[in-house]
Parts: structure tokens; C-alpha cells; sequence
């Protein structure tokens, strides 16, 4: 009887032992696979490629390409001061401390920051105007948002063109600045042609900034490659009052203003080159005393400049505010470029003494190389920290006048490098075989 | 509490299961009791911590202080009582039990240095004794550690404990928290911090969710008081973490906590003070020499003020009375244990709060627990652990931020009065001004677990576990709104936004870990000598997060301290999950109960996966070998020796969404007001999976000499395969940052070593030591791809990913000298920066070394001592780098100091003198304690000690800084090491009392 039940009961185990074993292989081989139901996981904060593709969404993606190219524009205009003559640093770190000096690799943070921000304007206006095209079907010949992502996507390849040695688009191979130039006239031709077709009913005050702001810059993007024709075909048909607006807010970071950044009370470390020092003009204003870098050096901090929308004609000059909006595209622009291509004749001079009255300077007399000289000047002076400096510097430098800041550093025992353009970062060339 | 979908459905999953198993009809037996008295066999002491079982059933207890127990219900016949605890051999006796009648049993226990019989609950199934299992256990008895020392935390707790267990420091600031690692980084981005399980739930190792402060970060296992811990159970590597899975590649460390003990109701009380200190002797002296211009310039340079050209003026920083303080400590505690034969409880409760340093460093800890067992019958048993515990801390602005008060006054000039809100020896804020930064986080944290085992055949066990742990945090920022229009903290800094008119922040950061776990046991004896266990199971487990901040600005009023009164108002949210499940089966053998091998396959699947990735494996394989209970051992003076060897796999996860293609939103500015606005997110990778570590282990534990030595030796090789590699996405594409690509190798390999002994046993004097020493060789054996190495620092470019070396090591770049050593220099007069950098060492140490003993006079009087020795590293010593480039260190102001060396010590970019060997030996613990006679502890109390203690008492280091041990970013960094504007290791006293009665 007790050999009967411990065969009986060594039987059972073997039975429940094989059983589980079937079990547990069973389980092994396809239990965790098709457990999907239960790993299923939701990003809330989070939109899928597959979504990009719903109607709904048409006013966010164009928002998107806005949102990337202001700030990445806040941020171009801030380093593009430290590359030219506008402005230097008083920083520690050590990538700063490099770009400053104009002798940085393609390592350099800053550098390669600069150019993260305007590669994604360019592709974020890219796309969505790509996104429009799909979306909109032949609708998207008269579509404001489409007009309004290639006029975005034209400024942004500007910048590329005007601050950067080359560079690539879209896992290119590097374009050159020329290259990159062309390409925003044609973004800029088809934001115009499009904005044309939409400027109907209520759309005609929309679709017409939309216009004035690409024909400002074209002529700005013509002018730097040398079509004065073209340019000034531009140019010519801006209202000299037009004004278009980059926003800043002080919603979040990102929206801020960002040469609020460096120039706050506390920790400035942005100052004024020497090159802008002692002009006693309002459009640049100096504080009247220098206060302590980072480093300690003392250095005057910049504030806010003419073509901010808190500038102040007279009185204590604010500093840079992180809601300060900043003049993109304007009238004056325009005329600078007619009055350049004009040369050194009797309108060139009315223009120049027209801005020194702004600048609280009597009027001058000058002609030839002396006039074109203090013109010069005064567009330096009303484009003070707006991201036009640095490519102007290279025009300049083409022409051969070198206004590149040389010599001892300001603050630092060191001497500039020779750096005179953003170059393409590592970060690009390391996944981009042909960069 | 929200559970999602799919947690229900899992947990519906899980009742199912535990129903069916728990079916079986519980049956009533004619009982009696068994009673009885557990012993040291050689002292006849009373064994306090012994478990009592009766073998084939789940009938248990634990034994009083007296070492007395009691166990009723057990059914008549004849039983084997068995008798287990930490530090003895298990011992057993059998009863003959009779229905109404009680037997009394005496049980002596042989003191066992080797603890083959003790119990592993952490990486294992079936046989879980130590003897059978084929890894390294560290095992840390926390109440002996409690009762020697003085401990903040469980990271202070495990501090020189477990050798293999880097505890890299933040700082000395309370409530900061430190970076553990295992046996070496073995992943360079999936993380590197073990998995750590609370009585078999898996805890969250976030920080508690503060506002950032540049540097430090709490974490939320100081949530876990360490009086509630019984012990911690720490495997190392892959080769023993197997069964956990893909997220175990970095070791698992389980805390258990107490459990209650049968028998009248033990009370237990600990009173706690003392204080913190940052002794002047840390700190360093700031010099400057009285010139002509500085002595003329009395309202910049006042303290020159009477001087003569060329003097000396020092100044010695931090030493204003309002600029550090010493920090209280104040702790108490109180614990009861008790019940029956089926039920039992532990409660306990505790209140510290600790002060930091910094007038604004604090960190209070108020904890409850209630762990209860229960077992209606002799099959089945439930176990039900709940943890609730408060934590509130205050955090300093330190560490890498130019408004910390100590860069402020490191850097500063001695005698220069800076411009408000800087002043008299402070560079960029005063201590008065510093002192009301107010950054605070608390946090609610619940950690709840039950679990059920359930025997209905002998042959056959099961265990389910369901657990949560669920992290509450509330974090404050606030900046006052400023009169004089200034932003001393500039809060531009916490959030790149100018405070002048007040700012506030406040976080909603929630944790959610839910553990889901069956394991099951089969159990044959093929014959009395051949044993097989044949175990299986599935663990589920998700790891959610979601947290809330609201933003306001424009306060008003230094009345308003509400995000809804401010003028401009914003938020942000964040939310992430991940889920995995994983199977496992594993058979064990073992032959006469000395041998045992064992196999084990773990699959795996994770939400965390690339979408082209359904599933993984993990195999294991190990051998454990009692050589010494075999007949033919005959090795002299040796007494006990186990062989074992393991080979094992485990898996490293990315992150929840790393492998998604994702865009999002932001806000964008137009003539039309706020909009929406889409932004590139991640780029993903369907392709992802998690990195795969490999490891083999092989060592022997064995015991000498009468058992008075023991020696543990154990060595290891882990090899990391598919590590998660950012590649650079070319920001041409849109997309910016990186990719993980899993492509990299990365090696760890090192020697353990456990050297314990008695030297001195007697009546009036006993010796207790112990050494241990640990090694660690890491290397980065490849990237994988084609590519430069990585290049990085905080302060200056001075770490590395490089192919052939540590993980994150030391480079430094020297000034250039001639052949006949003396400094280059540019025209103007300026060294030149040699291009070259230069190797220097790893980053964390390579070798550890702790050294303890225990005199224990007349049976009552304790002292304990702990050394610890790190080294084989290089530290970044920031403080003094920048102090050389400031001008203020004496290595610069010395009127006799070579020139050349001061003009290279002062050239920004050298800083080769400055990675420093960071080696050190500090005095960590000594305490005296007492355990006062029963003639003044009357019928009060069965026992009492007094105790004082002192933590971190002295350091001997050649390092240049005041502490090579602290790291600027606590526990949150991974690799990024350097001595910044960070509080070193603070020295603690403290005197404590503990009564049990």
C-alpha cells in the first residue's frame, strides 16, 4: 500500500513537473513577445511623424517654423556681435572664452550651438512648407502659411550665408556662402509669388508683410551677392515705414531675448567693443559706468539698441529687456541698400545726415570713400547687436576693408584669432558623410 | 492613487493567478506547542536574532532578546525545529509533539564565520542558502552598523561596507546624495545605478525631485530609514542579477527591512545629538599684497587701509560668523515587536533632522512602518510591509554657480569690498544675501508590499508579490521680489530669468513603481543524495513618472509666496513610463547538499525597446562547491571552503522613449500674441535594444584557524557588449543632439577580498577585524564606430571617452617648456599652451580598502574604528585652479614664488596642475559605546547603551583640496568629476542612547 502511493504520488509530480514545464516553455517562448498589450506605454507630451500629416495641425507646424527662426535669430545676433566688431565677453568658460577670441574649432559650443538653431529654422521652414504643399494640395500656391514658412526659410538661409564660412543642407555637401545666398532668394521669389496669389480679401494686409518682408530680404540677401539689380528691384518696393518684427516674451526661456542673457545686472558678461565705445549716440547706447565681467575685467554692458522696440530716444537708456522685440525687416534697411548701391552721391549723403540727426550728430559733408566711410558707420550704428554686422563685415572684407577686430583682447592678456565666419561643427561633420 | 489600463490588467493577471493557487482548503490538526531557548554554543549567550522554523510547513517565529520562543498550532507528531541567523551555523533538533502538550527544546548555535546556511533572498530561486548559490553576496547586517556608528542615511549606512560598491559622494551638505556603482561603469549612458528592490519591491533611485541648485541633488533612498533595515543584500553584476533581466546589468542592492519577532513585545528606543561641522582647518587662506593703488583706493580696498606697499593681507574664507555654522543633529526612534505563532508585527517610528553647514542646508526625516506577517495555516502565509516616511530638505546654491556663497568668498580678494550684493571678502554675494535662498523640497514616499507563499505540496512552493512605491515630492523655488532692483541669485540662473520682482517656482514631481512577481519552486530528490529544484517566474514591472511645475513672476510683494498671485504665470509638465515583463526558468542541482549547479534563462521584454525588438534572453550558469564537507578534505587549520564560479547575462535599458521619433510643442511670440508652435523632438531608434553585459565570476569563501579567520576572495570580468552610444545627429536634418546607437564594449575586471578575524577572545578583551579590498580595472575597449574621442568637462576640457582607457578619465593640458625646463613664452611675455593633453588617471577610484576593528572590554564596552582608503583616481581640483587664476592662493601672492610658475599656475587654460592624484585614507568612524549595567538599568529596561560617535574624523591625503572624495553634481552625475564650489565630507559628532526593554 505505501509503494502503491508513493508511485502514485511520484507519478503526480512528474506529471505536474512536465506540465509546468510545457507551461513555462510556452511562456518563455512567446509570453514577453506578445505582452505588448500590457507594455504599452503613451507620451503625452509628444506628436508622432505619422500625425504631422492632419489639417489640424497645418497652423502649428507653420507656428513651428516662426517659433525656431526668432530664436535662432536672438541667438545669431548675439554671437555674430562677439564674431565681428559689435560686442566681446568678459566669460569663463572656456568655449566662450574661444569663440570670443575668434580662434575656436569646430568643438566650439558656441559655435556649434549657433549653427544647431539656424539648421533647424532652415529645416523646420523647410518642411513645413513641404508639410503645406502635401496637406493643401493646389491650395498651397495662395496659402498665407506657406508663404509665410519659404518667407521664415529665406531669412533663415540668410543668416547661414551671411555668417557661415559653408554649409551643408539637409546631409548636403557644404554649400557655400553664395550658394546658400541663391537659395534664400529663391525661398524669397517663391514667398512673394505666393503671398501675391493669396492677397485677396482679408488677406491683403497679411499677405502684403508677408511681401515686404521678403523683398527686404532679398534685397538683403542680393546685396550681399553682389546682383545690385536684383537687390534693388527689392528694395525699391518697401515702404520706408514697413517694420516687421522678431517677438521676444518672457513666457519661457526660450522666448526670451536673448542678448538679455549676457547683459543682465548680475553676471554681465557681454560688453561693448571698443569699436561702438564713446559714440555718445543714442542708437548705442554705454551705461555710464562699467561694471565687473565674469572674469573681473570691467567692461561696459550694451544697452538696449535703436532697432529694439524699447530703445528710448533720450533719457536713461534700459537694458536689454528679455521681452525686447527686435526689427527684422524694415523701411531703413531698404534705403541703406538703395543709398549703398547709390554710392557716394548727393541722396547718399541727404540718407547719412538724415541718421546722424538720429544720432544726435550735426550734419557732415563728405564725398567719395569718406562718405561711404561714415555710411558705413551709421548702418552700423542702426544695426547695433540685430545680426547684421558680421555679414556686412564680410562683405566689407571682400571689398577690402577689414573692420575684423585685431590685436590684444580687451580684457584678456591674449590676441584675436582669425576667425571671420561660423563654421560647420563637428557635431554636422560626424553623421554627415558629406560634410 | 491612479492605476492605468494596463496595470489593471496585470494585476487582474496576478489575482487570477494567486487564486488559483491559493485554492487548496487550509486543514485543521490536533496541535501542540513547541517552546524553546536558541544559544552561541561556545558563550551559552542568548542568540537574539535567530528565525525559528518548522521544517515542512510555514510555521516560524522569532526569538525575544532572551533568545526565547514559542510556536503554537503545530501539528502532533514529530517535527524538526530548525534555528537560523546571521553569523551561525543553522542548527536543528527534533520534537515530538503531542496534541494539547508543549515541548520545550534547547538550541545551541556554532558561531559561523562563513554563513553557508544563511539565507539569500535577492537573484535567487529554489535553494536559496548561500551554500548552493554560485555569485558573491554581500550581505550588510544593518543594525550592527546602527549600533556602532553614527549613519544619516543608507548611503552612509553601505559607505566601506560591500567592497565593489564605489559610493562616489556629493557633498558634505545634508540631504545630498552620492553615486553608487558596481563593480565599475559598465554603460555609458544607460546608467550606471544598481536596481534597488525594498523587501522585493523595486524603489525608484530619482532624487526627490528639487529645483536644480547647480550641483547637488537629493535622492529618494534617504527616504529609507536605516533603523528599519535589517539587513542589505547587495549582487554585483550580471552573472548574479540574471533573473532580473534587462535592468539589472549594474547590480541589485535589496534592502530588508525588520521583521517582528514572536513573543512578548520588544520596545526598542534611540535618542540621537550631535552636530556637523566644516572645521577652519578645511578651508583654505586668501592672500593679497598691498599695493600702492589698492592701499590709495579705500573704498574698494578698505582693509588696506593703514598698510605698508607690499605687505601680506589674508583672510581665511567663510570664517564670518554668518557664513557657516555648526549643524545640529537630533534623532529619535522608537520600534515594537511582537505577536503570536501566526501573526506577527514590527512598528516603528522616527523623527531626524539634520542641519547642514549652510544656514540654509537642512534635511528632516520623518519615517513609520508597520511590517506584519501573518499565517493562517501551515501551507499558507502572507507577509504585508507598509513604509511611509517624509523627507524635507533645503538645499544650498553651491557647486557650479558664480551666486554660491563658496566661490563667492574662494575667489575673492582678501580686504577688496565688492559691489553689493558681493561685499568685503565676498566676490559675487554675501552670506547674509546667500543665506535666504530658500530652494525646498518634500517629499511624501510610500513604499507598500505583500506577499503571499503558498506550499500545498512539500514538493511544490509558490510566492507572489505585489508592491508599490509611490513618491509624492512638493519643491519650492522663491526668490523674494528685490527693493534695490538687484537679482543676487539671479535666478537667471535657475531659470534664465531675471528676479528682481520676485520669482517662484513650484514642482509636482510624482514616482510610481508597481512590482508584479510570482516565483514558483518545484522540488525533487531524485535520491537522498541527488536534489533537483526546478523554479520558474515572471516579474512585471512599471516605472512611472509624471511632474508638474508652475512658474510665477512679478510677486509684488515679499507677502506673496503663491505662483497664482504673480503677475506672469507659466508651467510645464513632464510624463514618462516604462514598463517591462520578463519570464525566467532555472533548474538547480545539487548533489549531497555540497555541490550544486545551476542554469537559468531569463526573457525579456521592455516598452523601452526599439519597435523592430519583440524579446531578449539572458542565460546564467554557475557551481557552487563545499569542498570542505567532502571526505577527503584534509587542508590544516582550514575548517570551511566553498568553490564557486557563475557566469551570467543581464541587460541595461534605455530610456522610456529614447527609441520613439518624436516632435512636440512650445509657445512662439507673433503680432498676434502666444501661439503653439511644433518643435523637433527625438530623433528614436526602431532599432534599439538594451545593452548586454556579460560577467564570470569565480571565488572561494572559506574559514580558518578555528573559524577565527575567514577569508573571501572573489574576481570578476563584466564586459558590457551593445553599449548605448549618442551618435550626433547632424543638425543639417533638423534634428539636434544625439541617437542611441547601440554600439559600444566597454570592460570592467577586479579582485574582492574579505579578510575577517578574532584575533583576541576573552573574557575581558575581544578583538574583532575586518579588511576588505576591492579593485577595479575599466576600460572603454571600443566605440564601435569610427570616431574621435569624446571630450568633456565642466570647468575646462579635461575628461575623456577615449578607446583603451577608463570611462570619463583624466586628461590634462600643461603650458610648454624648453628641453632645459624652463617655460616658453609669446611675446608677450604670456606661456604658451602646449596642444597636447596629457593622460593622467581614471576618474573614480581603482582601489578600495576599508580597515575595522572592534575592542570589546569586559563584554560592555565597544570602541570601533573604521579606516577607508580610495585611490588609483584623479580629481579636478577646480577650487584651486581657479584660486591660481585669481590671483589669491599663496602659490601665487608668495613674493618668493618662482614667477614662471605663478605666470603658468595664473594661465587660464593650463590645468594640468590641477588634476591631482586623489588617493586618501580617512578615519571614517570611531565610537564608544557602553552598555550600562542592569543594576542602573533596573526593571526599566533590559538593555541600554550609550554611545558616542564621530564620522569622517581625520583625512590624510596628498590632494591639493581640503576632500578629493565630494563631486560637484552628487549623485546625479554619471561621469563628470571636479572638486567645485561644493562642502566637503562635514566631521560629525554625535551621542546616542539605545534601550530595549
Amino acid at each position: 500500500m505505501t509503494n502503491t502511493t508513493t508511485s502514485h504520488a511520484t507519478a503526480a509530480l512528474m506529471r505536474a513537473r512536465r506540465c509546468l514545464t510545457i507551461a513555462v516553455a510556452a511562456l518563455l517562448a512567446g509570453g514577453a513577445a506578445a505582452c505588448n498589450d500590457i507594455l504599452e506605454v503613451q507620451n503625452p507630451g509628444a506628436i508622432q511623424e505619422g500625425q504631422l500629416g492632419d489639417p489640424a495641425l497645418q497652423q502649428l507646424i507653420v507656428n513651428g517654423a516662426i517659433g525656431e527662426f526668432q530664436y535662432a535669430y536672438g541667438q545669431y545676433a548675439q554671437w555674430s556681435a562677439v564674431l565681428s566688431d559689435e560686442a566681446f565677453t568678459d566669460h569663463t568658460n572656456v568655449d566662450v572664452r574661444q569663440f570670443s577670441l575668434h580662434d575656436f574649432t569646430d568643438l566650439n559650443t558656441i559655435n556649434s550651438g549657433v549653427y544647431e538653431y539656424l539648421q533647424r529654422a532652415r529645416q523646420s521652414s523647410d518642411d513645413a512648407a513641404d508639410r503645406l504643399k502635401v496637406m493643401l494640395g493646389s491650395g498651397a500656391t495662395s496659402s498665407l502659411d506657406v508663404a509665410r514658412a519659404l518667407a521664415y526659410g529665406g531669412y533663415a538661409y540668410t543668416l547661414l550665408g551671411e555668417g557661415f564660412c559653408e554649409a551643408p543642407v539637409t546631409l548636403s555637401a557644404p554649400k557655400t556662402s553664395d550658394e546658400l545666398l541663391q537659395i534664400a532668394l529663391s525661398r524669397f521669389d517663391e514667398a512673394i509669388t505666393v503671398a501675391t496669389a493669396a492677397s485677396t480679401g482679408s488677406n491683403v494686409a497679411a499677405a502684403q508683410d508677408i511681401i515686404h518682408m521678403s523683398q527686404v530680404g532679398g534685397a538683403r540677401a542680393a546685396l550681399k551677392l553682389g546682383d545690385a539689380a536684383k537687390a534693388r528691384s527689392y528694395a525699391s518696393q518697401v515702404p520706408a515705414s514697413y517694420e516687421k518684427l522678431a517677438y521676444y516674451s518672457s513666457n519661457t526661456v526660450r522666448e526670451n531675448n536673448a542678448l538679455n542673457g549676457l547683459t543682465h545686472a548680475s553676471g554681465a558678461s557681454l560688453a561693448m567693443a571698443p569699436a561702438f565705445l564713446g559714440l555718445n549716440d543714442p542708437r548705442v547706447p554705454q551705461p555710464a559706468l562699467t561694471q565687473l565681467g565674469l572674469t573681473g575685467g570691467s567692461i561696459y554692458t550694451p544697452l538696449t539698441p535703436y532697432m529694439y522696440t524699447e530703445w528710448v530716444s533720450s533719457g536713461s537708456a534700459p537694458r536689454i529687456s528679455v521681452e525686447s522685440d527686435v526689427r527684422l525687416a524694415t523701411g531703413l534697411e531698404a534705403r541703406y541698400v538703395i543709398a549703398e548701391l547709390d554710392g557716394p552721391v548727393q541722396t547718399t549723403l541727404d540718407f547719412v545726415n538724415e541718421r546722424r540727426a538720429v544720432g544726435g550728430e550735426a550734419p557732415v559733408s563728405l564725398s567719395g570713400d569718406q562718405l561711404m566711410d561714415e555710411f558705413r558707420a551709421q548702418r552700423a550704428r542702426d544695426f547695433y547687436l540685430t545680426g547684421q554686422r558680421l555679414g556686412d563685415l564680410r562683405r566689407y572684407a571682400k571689398a577690402g576693408i577689414n573692420l575684423f577686430p585685431t590685436g590684444k583682447y580687451p580684457v584678456f592678456t591674449d590676441s584675436y584669432g582669425g576667425a571671420t565666419c561660423f563654421i560647420i561643427p563637428l557635431t554636422e561633420k560626424a553623421g554627415n558623410p558629406s560634410a | 492613487m491612479i492605476i492605468d489600463t494596463s496595470h489593471r490588467r496585470a494585476l487582474a493577471a496576478f489575482v487570477f493567478a494567486v487564486a488559483l493557487g491559493a485554492s487548496a482548503r487550509v486543514t485543521a490538526a490536533q496541535t501542540g506547542t513547541v517552546t524553546g531557548r536558541v544559544t552561541n554554543a561556545h558563550t551559552g549567550t542568548p542568540v537574539a536574532t535567530a528565525q525559528i522554523t518548522v521544517t515542512g510547513s510555514t510555521l516560524g517565529a522569532s526569538v525575544d532578546a532572551d533568545g526565547r520562543f514559542r510556536l503554537t498550532s503545530v501539528p502532533a507528531g514529530t517535527h524538526e525545529i530548525r534555528a537560523r541567523s546571521l553569523g551561525y551555523a543553522p542548527g536543528s533538533v527534533n520534537v515530538t509533539v503531542t496534541a494539547g502538550g508543549t515541548a520545550d527544546v534547547a538550541l545551541a548555535l556554532e558561531p559561523a564565520a562563513t554563513a553557508l546556511d544563511a539565507v539569500v533572498v535577492t537573484g535567487t530561486a529554489g535553494d536559496t542558502r548561500r551554500r548552493a548559490i554560485g555569485n558573491a553576496v554581500s550581505t550588510v547586517a544593518v543594525g550592527d552598523v546602527v549600533d556602532k556608528t553614527t549613519v544619516s542615511n543608507v548611503t552612509e549606512v553601505l559607505q566601506s561596507k560591500v567592497p565593489g560598491l564605489t559610493l562616489v559622494p556629493g557633498s558634505g551638505s545634508a540631504g545630498t546624495s552620492a553615486n553608487y556603482r558596481l563593480r565599475g561603469a559598465g554603460s555609458l549612458y544607460a546608467g550606471n545605478t544598481p536596481t534597488i528592490y525594498v523587501d522585493g519591491v523595486r524603489v525608484t533611485t530619482r532624487d526627490q525631485g528639487n529645483f536644480t541648485v547647480f550641483g547637488q541633488t537629493t535622492s529618494s533612498l534617504d527616504a529609507i530609514n536605516p533603523n528599519d533595515i535589517e539587513s542589505i543584500e547587495v549582487i554585483k553584476g550580471p552573472a548574479a542579477a540574471t533573473l532580473y533581466g534587462a535592468e539589472a546589468a549594474s547590480g541589485v542592492i535589496q534592502i530588508i527591512t525588520k521583521r517582528g519577532r514572536a513573543g512578548r513585545t520588544q520596545w526598542n528606543a534611540r535618542v540621537e545629538s550631535g552636530y556637523s561641522e566644516w572645521p577652519a582647518s578645511m578651508r583654505p587662506v586668501n592672500y593679497a599684497v598691498a599695493t600702492a593703488a589698492r592701499i590709495a583706493d579705500t573704498a574698494n580696498y578698505p582693509a588696506f587701509a593703514g598698510h605698508a606697499v607690499g605687505d601680506i593681507i589674508s583672510h581665511r574664507v567663510m570664517s564670518e560668523p554668518n557664513a557657516l555654522r555648526n549643524g545640529d543633529l537630533s534623532k529619535m526612534s522608537v520600534s515594537a515587536s511582537g505577536g503570536g505563532d501566526r501573526f506577527t508585527f514590527f512598528l516603528s517610528g522616527e523623527q531626524d533632522k539634520e542641519e547642514g553647514v549652510n544656514l540654509n542646508n537642512y534635511a528632516n526625516l520623518g519615517s513609520l512602518r508597520g511590517n506584519f506577517s501573518f499565517a493562517p495555516s501551515n501551507k499558507l502565509s502572507f507577509n504585508t510591509n507598509f513604509g511611509y516616511s517624509r523627507n524635507h530638505v533645503r538645499l544650498p546654491l553651491n557647486d557650479n554657480i558664480a551666486f554660491g556663497l563658496i566661490i563667492s568668498s574662494y575667489l575673492a580678494i582678501p580686504g577688496r569690498k565688492y559691489p553689493y550684493p558681493a561685499g568685503l571678502d565676498y566676490f559675487t554675494i554675501l552670506p547674509e544675501v546667500a543665506n535666504t535662498y530658500d530652494n525646498q523640497t518634500q517629499s511624501d514616499r510610500f513604499i507598500l508590499g505583500s506577499s503571499g507563499d503558498y506550499r500545498p505540496f512539500s514538493w511544490f512552493t509558490n510566492k507572489v508579490r505585489v508592491g508599490l512605491d509611490m513618491n509624492i515630492g512638493q519643491a519650492e523655488l522663491y526668490f523674494p521680489p528685490q527693493p534695490a532692483g538687484l537679482d543676487p541669485f539671479s535666478a537667471r540662473a535657475s531659470f534664465d530669468l531675471v528676479n528682481t520682482k520676485g520669482f517662484i517656482a513650484q514642482g509636482r514631481p510624482i514616482n510610481q513603481n508597481l512590482t508584479l512577481n510570482y516565483d514558483g519552486t518545484i522540488t525533487h530528490a531524485f535520491s537522498p543524495t541527488f536534489v533537483s529544484n526546478s523554479s520558474f517566474g515572471v516579474q512585471y514591472l512599471s516605472d512611472g513618472f509624471h511632474r508638474t511645475d508652475a512658474f510665477g513672476q512679478d510677486l509684488g510683494s515679499t507677502g506673496i509666496r503663491s505662483v497664482s498671485s504673480a503677475a506672469v504665470t507659466t508651467g510645464r509638465e513632464q510624463d514618462t513610463t516604462q514598463k517591462s515583463i520578463g519570464f525566467y526558468v532555472q533548474e538547480q542541482a545539487a548533489w549531497r547538499d555540497r555541490l550544486f549547479v545551476t542554469g537559468a534563462l531569463r526573457v525579456d521584454n521592455n516598452s523601452a525597446f526599439g519597435s523592430d525588438l519583440h524579446r531578449v534572453f539572458y542565460p546564467k550558469a554557475s557551481v557552487s562547491y563545499v569542498v570542505s564537507e567532502e571526505p577527503f578534505f584534509h587542508v590544516p587549520k582550514v575548517n570551511e571552503l566553498r568553490l564557486r564560479f557563475a557566469w551570467g547575462q543581464a541587460g541595461n535599458a534605455p530610456g522610456p522613449f529614447d527609441a520613439i521619433r518624436s516632435y512636440t510643442t512650445s509657445v512662439v511670440t507673433t503680432s498676434s500674441g502666444t501661439l503653439s508652435a511644433l518643435r523637433y523632438g527625438s530623433v528614436g531608434n526602431p532599432d534599439l535594444k538594451p545593452e548586454r553585459g556579460t560577467e564570470i565570476e569565480l571565488g572561494f569563501e572559506s574559514a580558518m584557524l578555528d573559524r577565527r579567520l575567514t577569508l573571501d576572495a572573489t574576481y570578476y570580468s563584466k564586459t558590457t557588449r551593445d553599449a548605448l552610444l549618442p551618435v550626433a545627429v547632424p543638425p543639417s536634418t533638423g534634428f539636434a543632439g544625439t541617437q542611441l546607437q547601440n554600439l559600444g564594449t566597454i570592460s570592467n575586471s577586479g579582485l574582492e577580498v574579505v579578510l575577517g578575524g578574532t584575533p583576541l577572545r576573552g573574557q575581558s578583551l575581544t578583538i574583532e577585524s575586518s579588511l576588505t579590498l576591492a579593485t577595479n580595472r575599466n576600460r572603454l575597449v571600443s566605440f564601435g564606430d569610427e570616431r574621435d574621442p569624446i571630450i568633456f568637462g565642466d570647468y575646462a576640457p579635461v575628461q575623456r571617452y577615449q578607446e583603451g582607457y577608463p570611462l570619463a578619465a583624466f586628461w590634462a593640458q600643461r603650458v610648454q617648456y624648453d628641453a632645459n625646463g624652463n617655460l616658453v613664452k609669446n611675446a608677450s611675455g604670456q606661456p604658451i599652451l602646449d596642444p597636447v593633453s596629457v593622460y593622467r588617471g581614471p576618474s573614480v577610484p581603482t582601489r578600495e580598502m576599508s580597515f575595522s576593528n572592534d575592542f570589546i572590554v569586559l563584554g560592555n564596552f565597544r570602541v570601533h574604528s573604521l579606516f577607508d582608503y580610495k585611490g588609483g583616481n584623479y580629481q579636478f581640483n577646480v577650487k584651486d585652479w581657479r584660486r591660481d587664476r585669481a590671483g589669491v592662493s599663496w602659490q601665487t601672492v608668495n613674493p618668493d614664488a618662482d614667477p614662471d610658475e605663478v605666470l603658468a599656475r595664473m594661465f587660464a587654460s593650463e590645468n594640468y596642475f590641477f588634476v591631482q592624484p586623489a588617493d586618501f585614507i580617512k578615519f571614517r568612524d570611531l565610537s564608544f559605546s557602553y552598555d550600562l549595567p542592569r543594576r542602573f538599568t533596573g526593571r526599566v529596561a533590559d538593555r541600554a547603551t550609550l554611545m558616542l560617535a564621530v564620522h569622517n574624523l581625520k583625512i590624510w591625503t596628498k590632494y591639493g583640496g581640503a576632500d578629493p572624495e565630494i563631486n560637484f553634481n552628487g549623485g546625479s552625475s554619471t561621469f563628470n568629476r571636479n572638486d567645485s564650489w561644493t562642502v566637503p565630507m562635514t566631521r560629525r559628532y554625535s551621542l546616542s542612547l539605545s534601550v530595549g526593554f
